[in-house]
């Protein structure tokens, strides 16, 4: 009920922080640090340095990701940044430009 | 529309600003500023510190900040609220806690009643102008038609003289603060 969702026509310029999942359908410019899952929904545009546990790509991303647990591009995610994972999956016909380090 | 609901959940803290079409429901913290054109909901434990605007607010936490509505404002039971409210409707529910300035009605009436008080003041002025002339005239004219109301015409004769005196004064002290316009663009162009 009190899981965090930011709605197809919504813009949050700033700083996202939280204790719990986020879902992102909209747009997103700052910083996004969560405790818990992050997914970027298709359709959703984020420009954001980006912090959580584990982070589902499925729409745009362009900045750093910094995942504890596992970091997943779907394949109709696009991300420009770099990324920092214990697990990286990038599926079939996803896009990605940037540096990985797995060696968290 | 459920699905486009957008939710700040109780541990997600936004720092920034929100704007956007969609409803949104704030459980969490938010601070900066929350612009959007459909219904906020800051619910029962939420923290706001931001100016709001939208098209209705029902508040039931905690909100520091003006709201702007363009259609209604609730305070329920649980709110706690310092900021202005600007809405055509606001309501405000026993156990509430609210401490600023409310405005009700449309802006653009508040407007439009400000420039037609400013239209009435200056249409004044001109118009006394105007009246007094024919006020002088008239009881050269009219005088020697009606006695009895002849004593009452030499105090509104007495009295319009004044007035013609006064009229073109006020051109004079219009023109008197004219200049200190004109010195200060002319000072600036300079």
């Amino acid at each position: 009920m009190a899981n965090t969702v930011i709605g197809t026509n919504i813009t949050i310029e700033g700083e996202i922080r939280g204790e719990e999942s986020l879902t992102i359908l909209g747009t997103v410019k700052g910083k996004v640090a969560v405790a818990q899952g992050l997914i970027i929904e298709a359709g959703a545009n984020v420009e954001a340095d980006v912090e959580a546990q584990s982070v589902t790509i499925a729409g745009k991303l362009m900045g750093n990701v910094v995942a504890r647990e596992r970091l997943e591009v779907r394949p109709e995610g696009r991300m420009v940044g770099d990324a920092k994972a214990a697990r990286f999956v990038i599926a079939d016909g996803a896009s990605f430009k940037g540096n990985v380090d797995m060696d968290v | 529309m459920a699905a486009k609901q957008t939710v700040l959940g109780q541990g997600t803290h936004v720092v920034g600003e929100v704007r956007g079409d969609d409803a949104l429901v704030v459980y969490g913290r938010v601070e900066g500023r929350i612009q959007i054109s459909e219904e906020l909901t800051i619910e029962p434990g939420a923290v706001v510190q931001a100016d709001v605007e939208a098209k209705s607010v029902v508040v039931s936490g905690v909100l520091v900040g003006s709201i702007v509505a363009t259609l209604s404002v609730r305070l329920t039971s649980k709110a706690r609220v310092v900021g202005s409210i600007s809405a055509p409707s606001v309501g405000i529910e026993a156990g509430a806690a609210y401490r600023g300035r409310i405005e009700m009605g449309d802006v653009d009436v508040q407007r439009s009643a400000s420039a037609s008080a400013d239209k009435g003041r200056s249409a004044t002025v001109p118009a006394a102008a105007a009246k007094a002339p024919p006020r002088l005239a008239s009881p050269s004219k009219v005088a020697p038609a009606t006695a009895p109301t002849a004593p009452a015409r030499p105090a509104t004769v007495a009295a319009a003289p004044p007035r013609t005196v006064s009229a073109p004064i006020r051109p004079t002290t219009a023109v008197a603060q004219q200049p200190a316009w004109a010195r200060k663009k002319a000072t600036k162009r300079r």
